[in-house]
């Protein structure tokens, strides 16, 4: 367990949200930009369901389209990110179908399912290279500010907005959450000796 | 013309207020509650119905509230789901001389319905703290003064937890205990066993009920608490004090009043009644008692009283022993260990449990356990839980087999964060900013209060201590976490209007009636005189019935 995820993993222990924790660290007051209006149209819409799919792909349970993330996704971009993230999750997802033909002569949404998923991985090596440096970066920028919020701020690799809005988007849609998890909105009883086997899915609170 | 002449007046709705509003009414008085903020209407304006995909953000928060609500986002308060129960921000500003978080609830049931609901006695270990080490002043009570009252309050609020036996945490009078989960009651039995029965994972001991009781249903194991609970099942003004306040027909409740001073009368050296500004309106009124609770939250109560009879005392009602608005308290936390469990693949967790593991405080209670360098202890709040597995690893992170895997859980993990006391330092203190001004044109609250060296070295401790426990039980991967602790954030304000033993070191008597003004009792964190580490409002709640019945028997002697 890293350092971060034991962080997390205590917020949660302790009742805080982590949805979206690391996504809305930052600092900026910046009023949403106009060049997202360009995500919302069903073209773009279309194609973002297409990358979350690639990423959380149907199985013998429900897929990040049919969840609903690329719908999710502007929407999450246009009110929660600060422009600097907007700009970077805007370029990177403009650049996504030169780079796919670029490496594979088509257009992202032409690829096979196998040549989508490779791409995929490419992506998530680079983004979580960049990750790496980019928090680097930030500590020590904020390393003597205690206590105040960061005035520099780095925007983050497209990718890696990408992922996570993939992720908390599928896991907190009713599709996410009652078909490919398990949801018991009201339990009605604690049981912490309930039998478990390899297999069934985990439940989605 | 309207009658506005009652036998009390109540000041504040939250757990305090509640209680008051409660205790008066049904000993016969004539009460009316004041409440600053909007009125909230039990189950009708929840939010427990809404399943989190029928948010936009998913329960997060937007770039516009983030830049409109700077202090709500710095402790994760932030957020669409429960955002209409914390307080607006800017139409209360305050000021920083240091950096204050401040978590408020304006509104009928205030903080009730946001709370955390770990719910413990102080010992005579706290009681008699201050005594022996010689900070701040003795408390005027001692744990036998209290101990019935914390029954009673028990009984009726609806504790549930284990009768444990310990002196450092006298056992409260509880319904059943929530249940340890497999891993926890092993490695329960294990540190028990490892420190000669010294050290304890006890169930926290939560206001959630786990019966049925006084027309409340119990607890489902939702774990939405901060919702607003559609069962009753926690404790809040809404579930449990206000119906027999208002079955009493003796109560009349009024949202939207800010009380800005107590009028004092100088000849009887009494309170004779209020002064609201209707938040809506912006008009003035008056309303009369023979006695006035108030229990605005810790600083907002110390706020009126600063407000107050200035023409006789420049620093307020309660100020002539210097002490009003000083010796601010809070719990310091955020800090613990956490680590990884081997094994108990084949076992699981049904429904979400409202409360955790409890470690009451094992330092600094005898010779033994003594520290070199700092005084005064902690306890901590955690649990063993098992999560979806995080989907983390360097070879798969994306695609169907990823996927397939996430939507299982990972290991069994186990976490501790501490809550640790702050000594009354008489430097650590709120006072008035009159050049700053709230939507009202009222003057705000300036905070002025810093942890100090004795916080610091036991933060150390708290990491340490818990790191050692876990790794001798034979936790893995124990890793110790610092996340940081800013005055506040523990939203348990206490002390700026504290008990004392005479009229010249505090602002109230063992009673909670101000000296200067019999007839006025504070009875919520303003009145403590000690922190202790353990949650505070079943304290409040105590003293609160304590002090009701003290006033009314006061009142029928015609003392008040």
């Amino acid at each position: 367990m890293t350092r971060k995820e034991a962080i997390q993993h205590v917020a949660l222990l302790i009742g805080c949200s982590v949805i979206g924790a690391n996504l809305f660290i930052s600092g900026c007051k910046r009023k949403p930009s106009k060049e997202v209006a360009s995500l919302f149209e069903r073209d773009n819409i279309d194609f973002l369901g297409a990358l979350a799919e690639a990423i959380l792909p149907k199985t013998s349970t429900p897929g990040a389209e049919e969840a609903g993330v690329g719908e999710f996704i502007p929407v999450m971009i246009r009110d929660c990110y600060h422009q600097i993230d907007q700009k970077a999750f805007v370029e990177g997802f403009e650049g996504v179908d030169g780079r796919a033909i670029r490496e594979f002569g088509k257009r992202f949404r032409r690829l096979s399912k196998e040549e989508q998923l490779q791409l995929m991985n490419t992506y998530d090596k680079e983004a979580k290279a960049f990750q790496i440096d980019r928090e680097s970066i930030q500590s020590r920028i904020g390393a003597n500010r205690e206590g105040k919020e960061p005035i520099e701020y780095l925007p983050n690799h497209f990718f890696h907005m990408l992922k996570q809005l993939t992720l908390i988007g599928f896991f907190t849609s009713e599709k996410g959450m009652t078909q490919a998890l398990r949801y018991v909105k009201i339990p009605g009883k604690y049981d912490g000796n309930y039998p478990y086997k390899k297999g069934d899915r985990a439940f989605a609170l | 013309m309207i009658d506005n002449t009652y036998d009390a007046i109540v000041i504040g709705s939250g757990v305090s207020g509640g209680w008051a509003a409660k205790e008066l009414t049904e000993k016969g008085l004539k009460t009316i509650m004041l409440e600053r903020g909007r009125n909230i209407e039990h189950i009708k304006d929840y939010h427990a119905n809404k399943n989190i995909w029928e948010y936009p953000h998913r329960g997060g928060y937007t770039t516009q509230m983030e830049a409109d609500y700077p202090i709500l986002r710095r402790d994760n308060k932030l957020n669409e789901r429960n955002f209409d129960f914390w307080a607006d921000e800017k139409d209360n500003p305050y000021t920083e001389i240091k950096r204050f978080d401040w978590f408020r609830g304006y509104q009928v049931g205030g903080r009730s319905l946001l709370w955390g609901r770990q719910s413990y006695r102080l010992s005579n270990l706290d009681f008699e703290a201050n005594l022996k080490d010689g900070y701040g002043v003795d408390w005027p009570i001692r744990y036998s003064d209290m101990a019935p009252w914390y029954s009673y309050v028990e009984r009726w609020a609806g504790i549930s937890g284990n009768r444990d036996g310990l002196a450092v945490l006298p056992d409260s009078d509880c319904m059943p205990a929530m249940d340890f989960n497999l891993v926890e009651r092993d490695l329960a039995n294990r540190l028990k066993k490892e420190y000669d029965g010294k050290r304890h994972f006890i169930m926290g001991r939560t206001a959630n009920i786990t019966k049925p009781h006084a027309g409340r249903i119990n607890c489902q194991y939702q774990n939405q608490c901060s919702l607003g609970c559609n069962f009753g099942a926690y404790f809040s003004t809404q579930s449990s004090t206000l119906p027999p306040a208002m079955a009493t027909g003796k109560l009349t409740l009024r949202p939207f009043s800010i009380v800005t001073k107590i009028i004092y009368d100088r000849d009887s050296r009494k309170a004779k009644g209020v002064e609201i500004v209707d938040s809506e309106t912006k008009k003035t009124y008056e309303f009369f008692a023979k006695v006035i609770f108030i229990c605005a939250s810790a600083f907002n109560s110390t706020w009126i009283l600063m407000n107050s009879a200035t023409d006789i005392w420049e620093g307020g009602l309660g100020s002539s022993s210097g002490e009003l608005g000083h010796n601010a308290m809070d719990h310091h936390f955020r800090c613990g260990a956490s680590g990884r469990i081997e094994g108990y693949h084949d076992k699981y967790i049904f429904g979400r449990r409202p409360t955790g593991l409890y470690v009451p405080r094992f330092v600094n209670v005898d010779g033994d356990t003594k520290r070199r360098n700092y005084i005064r202890g902690f306890g901590y709040q955690g649990a063993a839980t098992r999560k979806r597995w995080s989907g983390e690893v360097a070879e798969m992170s994306v695609g169907a087999e990823w996927k397939d895997a996430m939507l299982e859980p990972g290991d069994w993990n186990i976490g501790f964060t501490a809550f640790g006391e702050i000594l009354p330092y008489h430097h650590n203190r709120i006072f008035l900013d009159k050049d700053k001004r709230d939507r009202w044109g009222l003057p705000v609250l300036a905070m002025d209060m810093e942890i100090k060296d004795n916080e610091k070295e036991m933060r150390v401790d708290m990491q340490e201590e818990m790191k050692e426990m876990l790794q001798i039980i034979g936790v893995k991967d124990v890793l110790t976490f610092d996340l940081g602790y800013s005055f506040g954030m523990g939203i348990h304000e206490m002390g700026t209007a504290r008990m004392g033993t005479s009229a010249k070191n505090s602002v109230l008597n063992r009673y909670n009636q101000v000296w200067d003004a019999k007839n006025v009792f504070v009875t919520d964190g303003a009145a403590m005189t000690s922190a202790g580490c353990v949650n505070p409002s079943l304290t409040y709640m105590a003293m609160t019935a304590r002090a009701a019945d003290f006033a009314v028997s006061e009142l029928r002697k015609r003392n008040l």
